[in-house]
């Protein structure tokens, strides 16, 4: 019998399939589908985070370094706490634990500053020396937040990976053809898939699409403007998105996960 | 008697009034002022300051605002940010201009000027905790509040060179800090089955939540309504 990669098309048994159908549920939903397939996955990183993420020993000392999560990762995990049947305790045992960590620093300063009263070392009005600090660059992070590197990491990964699935898509000609009927990407993510691809015709392919796609927009929200509807409105809500909220999110691009989608 | 800040100009009338009314609010002060700052940009240049030509390029050569700003502008909705059009307008050009132009971007008007804001914010702090000529008033409030987030904490203690005002904000801080990990200790001690019937004070209940805050910045989430 022959193997799965001798039988396959080239290149696609090197293609992440789970993503693909990421991908190709993120294309059926409004919005560019890169940003949906980043936001979930930062979503589901902060809820596994909670649940059991954050007890792991090499994960204790990588959120030393980074002094936990940073401020937005760290206001969504208060946020999920509720949402997953949390009443605090993991988060705030682990925070207790830094918490302590930070309190010491602290009380390594006010030794600091003590020392320089003692009558035997001249008394200066004014602060200054390597010692001191030193002990406050132990409060600075020396780590990127956790869960914004695995967004990071994962972020290069499903542009990359799209592109790739645009190039071979004699295997999974679906691709093109969803890509061709969804709101097409962001601009940020247009710049990010342009540059990982190879193919010209590909490009010019996207070229097309994203241009159409800009095009349309920009018509709607003129007609949108005029009829006098659109404001205040959210991502993520049921139905189509108004122009204005379409127009933010496609220049900027839209991965991090509101607080009422989750 | 002029005060030292005055002097200097740095802890303008402004600038203390704002401090104050950060020291009312929950959280770290200093993450506050720096979010508004962010915020009263966008809703300045939205309003006004887009029409100068140098101010729309600066915005078009980052790209836009960043996703965190641009969220700000969509709670924000059309109707705080001047007339209607303008938001319309300033999109329109960026999706005409961006879609052309496919170029790497710079980092986020909007961020920028909250970073700059930060450090305006606590070189202020610096002036208003001065021994000398700093401000009395303020000094006591931020003596009896919550301190800063470890982050501005050590900013600050970075910038302030003066002992008297080093010892301030370390007493400070430990003392917030240290009635902090109590509170915290006693809402852990308390999910103890042995424990569990003892009841927990509001500040226990919420000491999970402001611990989050003093160790990784407080993340302001509410759009202030627009003056």
């Amino acid at each position: 019998m022959k193997s799965d990669a001798a039988t396959a098309p080239a290149g696609i048994s090197r293609l992440d399939l789970l993503l693909v159908s990421y991908l190709k549920q993120a294309l059926r939903q409004p919005g560019c589908p890169l940003c949906r397939v980043i936001r979930d996955a930062d979503l589901y990183y902060l809820k596994v985070f909670l649940r059991e993420g954050k007890d792991d020993g090499r994960m204790l000392l990588r959120l030393l370094a980074s002094w936990g999560l940073c401020a937005r990762h760290a206001d969504g995990l208060v946020h999920l706490e509720p949402v997953e049947h949390g009443d605090g305790l993991g988060t705030g045992t682990l925070y207790d634990w830094l918490l302590d960590y930070a309190r010491r620093r602290l009380e390594d300063l006010r030794q600091s500053l003590q020392a320089r009263d003692d009558p035997k070392t001249p008394r200066r009005r004014r602060i200054s020396g390597r010692h001191f600090g030193r002990i406050i660059s132990k409060l600075a992070e020396t780590a990127r937040c956790p869960a914004c590197e695995a967004q990071r990491q994962y972020t290069a990964y499903v542009t990359a990976e799209f592109a790739r699935a645009l190039e071979i898509a004699e295997a999974l000609p679906e691709i093109r053809n969803m890509y061709l009927a969804s709101e097409g990407l962001c601009l940020p993510h247009w710049r990010a898939v342009e540059q990982s691809l190879s193919s010209p015709d590909i490009r010019a392919f996207m070229g097309e699409k994203q241009r159409t796609m800009v095009a349309s927009l920009k018509a709607a929200l003129e007609a949108e403007l005029a009829c006098g509807v659109g404001e205040e409105v959210r991502l993520g809500s049921v139905g189509e998105a108004p122009a204005y909220a379409r127009a933010l999110a496609t220049v900027a691009g839209a991965t991090e996960w509101q607080r009422s989608a989750r | 008697m002029a005060t030292l800040g005055e002097v200097m100009g740095l802890a303008h009338p402004l600038t203390l009034a704002r401090w104050q009314a950060a020291l009312e609010a929950p959280g770290c002060p200093v993450c506050r002022l720096a979010q508004e700052a962010g915020r009263d940009f966008l809703l300045h240049v939205l309003r006004e300051g887009k029409a100068h030509a140098e101010v729309y390029e600066r915005i078009r050569e980052s790209g836009g605002f960043c996703e965190g700003h641009t969220r700000v502008l969509r709670e924000m909705g059309l109707d705080r940010l001047g007339d209607r059009w303008s938001v319309a307008r300033l999109y329109g050009w960026l999706l005409d201009d961006l879609a052309s132009d496919l170029t790497s971007r710079g980092s986020c008007a909007a961020c920028e000027v909250a970073a700059q804001y930060e450090r305006a914010s606590l070189l202020a702090l610096r002036d208003l905790l001065h021994p000398v000529g700093g401000d009395p008033d303020l000094r006591k409030r931020f003596q009896s509040g919550a301190g800063l987030c470890r982050a501005h904490f050590g900013r600050a203690a970075m910038l302030i060179e003066e002992r008297e005002g080093v010892r301030i904000l370390i007493d400070v801080q430990a003392g917030a800090w240290d009635a902090l990990s109590r509170d915290l200790k006693e809402y852990l001690r308390k999910h103890d089955y042995r424990f569990s019937h003892e009841p927990k004070t509001p500040d226990e209940e919420q000491s999970w939540v402001r611990a989050v805050g003093a160790i990784s910045g407080t993340w302001v989430g509410e759009v202030r309504d627009a003056k």
